[in-house]
């Protein structure tokens, strides 16, 4: 019992000695650009969302499922090296910024900003 | 190899979640390793389907009622929902077959073959921040119990309720997790083999790293990474036991599907309940579909 005891302690140790490195960081805000509360329709066209947290392959399928459940989302193509995705959106009842909002933190992750392209 | 009989009680919920699969749309959980619980959940309205074949090398030198020697085959399948952007439910039901060569753990007339216990649970994100594209820091609530549906030898006849906290974290091409939880069990196994059979409860201290070898930096273009990974898993019961393994491994993820494989031993083996393992060998796929 000591034995179990005192390996316990030792792993619980070395765990809280990784954890202040982890902690340090739990006030950030998420994003705080107001654009991206916006409820006006993006135009027809392309958008440009720049998305953050996308850290591996399989995220792109959690954000594509998302925003092309989005009314008038006609593709997505996600670009993990520069942490984007480009929105083809059409129709007459098109997204606004904050539904991209919701759908990316839907998929897990944080919206950083959107820029409509010419 | 010797089979027997399935409940069938538990073949209904193997089939009732198996069954579910087809009518969900499927992302797997990402970048987790392979043994240790991570901080990712699936969003809402997806599902993440996983199912692991572990062999577990049993060679205990010791006398009744521990010696054993042989192979146990397991079949772990899970289902993860998401329900809220926060909050995920998971199934959990893992099929077994021995192909023993000698035994004395096990009683005249046990199953070699069945069903072990539906473990149900969900999982509540509580943190979530991502500092840059590819960064991203996660912590999680777990909780949930196993129902007594198993087959006599791989059920525990009882509800374990159990509860715990991960963290995964991931910056650039490195990851890392932590897993912390408490099992309380109510009943116990007939011969038990693994921690959370006996009916001692369970504290369990796990720990990985990731590291993506290949691509070093991604790209416009929709390609899989290659990670190796290692884990120690460690068990602490409240009967004195302890275990503590050390595993090393391979993840490919693909943004559709992915497979891993790990190779495990024990480096602490304090055992007075149940047998001795030797190697425990992992491997899976995550399909997308």
């Amino acid at each position: 019992m000591f034995r179990s005891a005192s390996i316990a302690a030792v792993v619980l140790c070395t765990a809280a000695s990784l954890l202040p490195g982890c902690a340090s960081t739990v006030a950030a805000p998420r994003s705080d650009d107001p654009r991206l509360a916006s409820l006006d329709p993006v135009p027809a066209g392309d958008v440009l969302l720049h998305v953050r947290g996308m850290s591996c392959p399989q995220c792109i399928t959690n954000v594509d499922l998302q925003l092309l459940a989005l009314r008038g989302v006609q593709r997505a193509h996600v670009d993990m090296g520069a942490g984007t995705v480009l929105v083809a959106v059409a129709g007459s009842d098109r997204p606004a910024p904050a539904d991209f909002a919701r759908a990316v933190e839907r998929a897990g992750f944080t919206l950083a900003g959107l820029e409509v392209l010419p | 190899m010797i089979r027997g009989p399935s409940p069938p009680r538990a073949t209904a919920a193997l089939l009732l979640l198996l069954g579910a699969g087809p009518w969900l749309h499927a992302a797997a959980s990402a970048q987790e390793s392979t043994n240790v619980t991570s901080a990712t959940l699936p969003s809402p309205g997806v599902a993440a389907v996983r199912v692991l074949w572990r062999t577990t090398v049993f060679d205990d030198p010791r006398a009744a009622p521990f010696a054993l020697k042989g192979r146990e085959h397991a079949l772990d399948t899970r289902l993860a929902i998401g329900l809220l952007p926060e909050l995920s439910a998971e199934a959990r039901l893992i099929t077994s077959v021995d192909d023993l060569d000698a035994s004395a753990a096990m009683p005249a007339g046990s199953d070699h073959a069945g069903l072990a216990d539906l473990e149900l649970s969900v999982k509540w994100r509580l943190w979530r921040r991502d500092p840059g594209a590819v960064d991203t820091q996660r912590l999680a609530l777990i909780a949930g119990t196993d129902l007594p549906t198993g087959s006599r030898r791989l059920g525990g006849g009882s509800f374990d309720p159990f509860a715990g906290i991960a963290f995964t974290g991931i910056a650039g091409r490195f990851g890392a997790g932590f897993f912390a939880g408490w099992q309380f069990t109510t009943g116990g196994h007939d011969r038990p083999r693994r921690p959370g059979e006996t009916t001692a409860d369970v504290f369990r201290l796990d720990a990985n790293v990731l590291y993506r070898v290949y691509p070093q930096t991604y790209t416009s273009e929709r390609i899989g990474a290659w990670y190796v990974t290692a884990e120690v898993l460690s068990t602490f019961e409240t009967s004195g036991d302890a275990e503590v393994m050390v595993l090393s491994g391979i993840l490919y993820e693909g943004p559709k599907w992915a497979m891993e494989c790990t190779i495990g031993l024990p480096v602490v083996r304090d055992l007075s309940r149940r047998p001795e393992r030797d190697v425990v060998i992992t491997a899976g796929v995550r399909v997308l579909f």
